[in-house]
């Protein structure tokens, strides 16, 4: 009896082992496996992690205005409308508005304290250290906020953007925002490449960073092919995921359509470009000069060959 | 006479049997001056040699620079330069350290000499209760001072070998402001031990104090504001009345992010600052050990 009951545990040991063999690469290999899910910091942090990326992509926009920064106290510029990310896509002068969030001194430990801690609107790469000194709404006029020169101050946002990458893969912003800055101001072209990459992989076929991986393409690899297929890539998946929304990303839209009705133009491809053009002007607050455009490029049509 | 013999021969004993300050040829106010300063000399000196038994200020300055050093060595991007978020890190790890070791040697002081069972052959001594608590105080500044210029040499050396520039003049005036702050956490840290049955519930409560006032002392008149009477007017006296610690703690800001210096005047006005709230402290020390029943 002890014989049988010792046999049969032991055929039940070597079934359950050679199912276990069986099952655990089908459950891996199945569809909607979600294998991303297993590293340390998702399993000990849970959706914690996502608060600390948050804290430190907006560290990232501290460093960027070196140490000039609202305190929670203090009234802080919207999370999705920071300085950095500001510079990074969207006009910079509008951004500077609520930037003067200390007011004058309220008092005399307000005002002597006000030496201790950085009291002045900086920004990284502002060689001539020179301080913003306009009113807020005031757009900046100053030099070294237009001129593209640089001294490499922007690589110390690195590090805190690419731990708050790696503590919330899923924010896209991060991605688009240390690409910009890899590859305008620390001519960083294969590491901002990289790092996109790195964000499509955890965010496949996302519409913004297919557009920024096009302006790689395009603006630092002169790869006109390239990035025509990929914000063409970019457009699909724009009309898949964001034109149903309410609040739908129109931005990136219009840039998405003007970079590849420019590009077409550039390439005498004009009927594309109308195309383009047209789609543009629907959608725009400038239809008028987007019409002026248009009727350039009809003209050119005609005149072609 | 013979009413004023006993008490020269008194003093004249004492001062034979005084360890320290003995021998001492001059009389008088200057005489009794300076044993003073030479007992409050012994007692800090002793403090500081404690300081370099212990394997306190060891241990937080190899995690400091293991942390610092395992940082260093992240890679980002391929970018060799970037320096800021080391030096943020290790000044970080420095105060913090320096706090842990300023708190925890001040606190365990007067508290160890009565455990110990020294505090009255000590005070028996021509040592006066004001002369033990300021060389305590004095010796855990000092050894403070030790340990803030090992700490700030290791942030010089980590963050010049990566910058490649040495602005040395801001990291003398963040050095002297974190260490004339310390003055004031170990002025409150002795007032605790006096206070507080135990040293560990005295540094945890200096600890959160000190901390609190790191954090939200700036913003206190913020916070006010939004506060209904009376708690406004609470909060207004206590945003007075704080020793402002968090000023030295923020130049760690300006060191980061390579602003301009500390204009001097404003240096000078607050490490005096920090020595009139230190000697605020020391003085109410005093009076409450003078008061202190020992046995």
């Amino acid at each position: 009896m002890a014989m049988r009951v010792t046999a049969l545990t032991l055929a039940l040991l070597l079934v359950a082992f050679n199912l276990t063999t069986w099952l655990d690469p089908w459950f891996q290999n199945r569809a909607g496996a979600n294998s991303s899910s297993a590293d340390v910091l998702t399993v000990a942090l849970g959706d914690s992690r996502r608060l600390f990326a948050k804290h430190f992509y907006t560290k990232a926009d501290a460093y960027f205005h070196k140490g000039y920064y609202p305190s929670i106290y203090d009234a802080k510029p919207e999370a999705d409308k920071l300085h950095m990310a500001a510079n990074a896509g969207a006009g910079h002068g509008e951004r500077e508005a609520g930037m003067d969030f200390l007011g004058k001194p309220k008092n005399w430990i307000d005002a002597f304290g006000r030496n201790f801690f950085p009291s002045s609107h900086q920004h990284l790469g502002d060689e001539d250290q020179a301080e913003c000194q306009h009113k807020p709404g005031e757009p900046c006029t100053h030099q070294h906020h237009s001129s593209k020169q640089s001294s490499g101050e922007e690589r110390e946002l690195l590090p805190w953007l690419q731990i708050s990458a790696m503590l919330d893969p899923d924010r896209v912003e991060t991605y688009i925002v240390a690409s910009y800055w890899l590859r305008t101001q620390l001519g960083k072209v294969n590491e901002a490449e990289q790092f996109l990459r790195q964000g499509l992989r955890a965010n496949p076929g996302h519409q913004e960073l297919l557009f920024e991986l096009g302006r790689i393409y395009l603006e630092n690899r002169k790869d006109v092919t390239r990035a025509r297929n990929v914000w063409e890539l970019a457009l699909k998946k724009w009309h898949e995921n964001e034109a149903s929304k309410a609040d739908a990303n129109i931005f990136l839209y219009e840039q998405i359509l003007g970079q590849l009705a420019k590009l077409e133009y550039e390439d005498k491809n004009y009927s594309r470009a109308i195309a383009y053009y047209k789609a543009l002007k629907e959608v725009s607050p400038f239809k008028e000069s987007i019409q002026k455009t248009i009727e350039e490029t009809e003209a050119k049509l005609k005149a072609a060959p | 006479m013979s009413a004023t013999r006993p008490g020269k021969a008194s003093l004249d004993f004492r001062r034979e049997i005084a360890p320290v300050g003995a021998g001492s040829s001059s009389s008088g106010a200057a005489g009794a001056m300076k044993v003073a300063v030479n007992n409050i000399h012994a007692i800090g000196g002793v403090v500081i040699k404690e300081l370099c038994r212990r394997k306190d200020f060891y241990v937080l300055f190899v995690l400091t620079a293991l942390i610092t050093l395992i940082m260093g060595s992240v890679n980002f991007f391929n970018e060799d330069k970037i320096v800021r978020y080391l030096k943020e890190i290790c000044l970080f790890l420095i105060w913090m350290s320096s706090l842990v070791i300023a708190i925890t040697t001040t606190a365990r002081q007067i508290p160890a000499e009565k455990e110990n069972r020294t505090l009255f052959p000590l005070l028996a001594k021509p040592v006066t209760r004001n002369q033990l608590v300021l060389g305590k105080c004095l010796g855990c500044w000092l050894a403070c001072g030790l340990t803030l210029l090992v700490f700030y040499t290791f942030f010089a050396v980590v963050s010049g070998a990566r910058e490649h520039h040495w602005p040395i003049l801001n990291y003398f005036q963040a050095g002297m402001m974190h260490w004339f702050t310390l003055a004031i956490v170990i002025a409150m840290a002795l007032i605790g031990s006096i206070v507080f049955a135990a040293p560990s519930s005295n540094s945890t409560i200096t600890f959160v104090v000190v901390m609190g006032i790191l954090l939200v002392g700036r913003h206190l008149d913020e916070v006010a504001l939004q506060l209904t009477e009376p708690g406004q007017s609470v909060v207004y006296a206590v945003y007075f009345l704080i020793p402002h610690l968090e000023w030295a703690f923020d130049v760690r800001e300006l060191i980061v992010h390579d602003r301009d210096l500390v204009s001097w005047a404003a240096w000078i006005g607050a490490c005096a600052y920090a020595v009139v709230y230190a000697a605020l402290l020391l003085t109410g020390a005093c009076l409450l050990f003078r008061r202190k029943a020992l046995n």
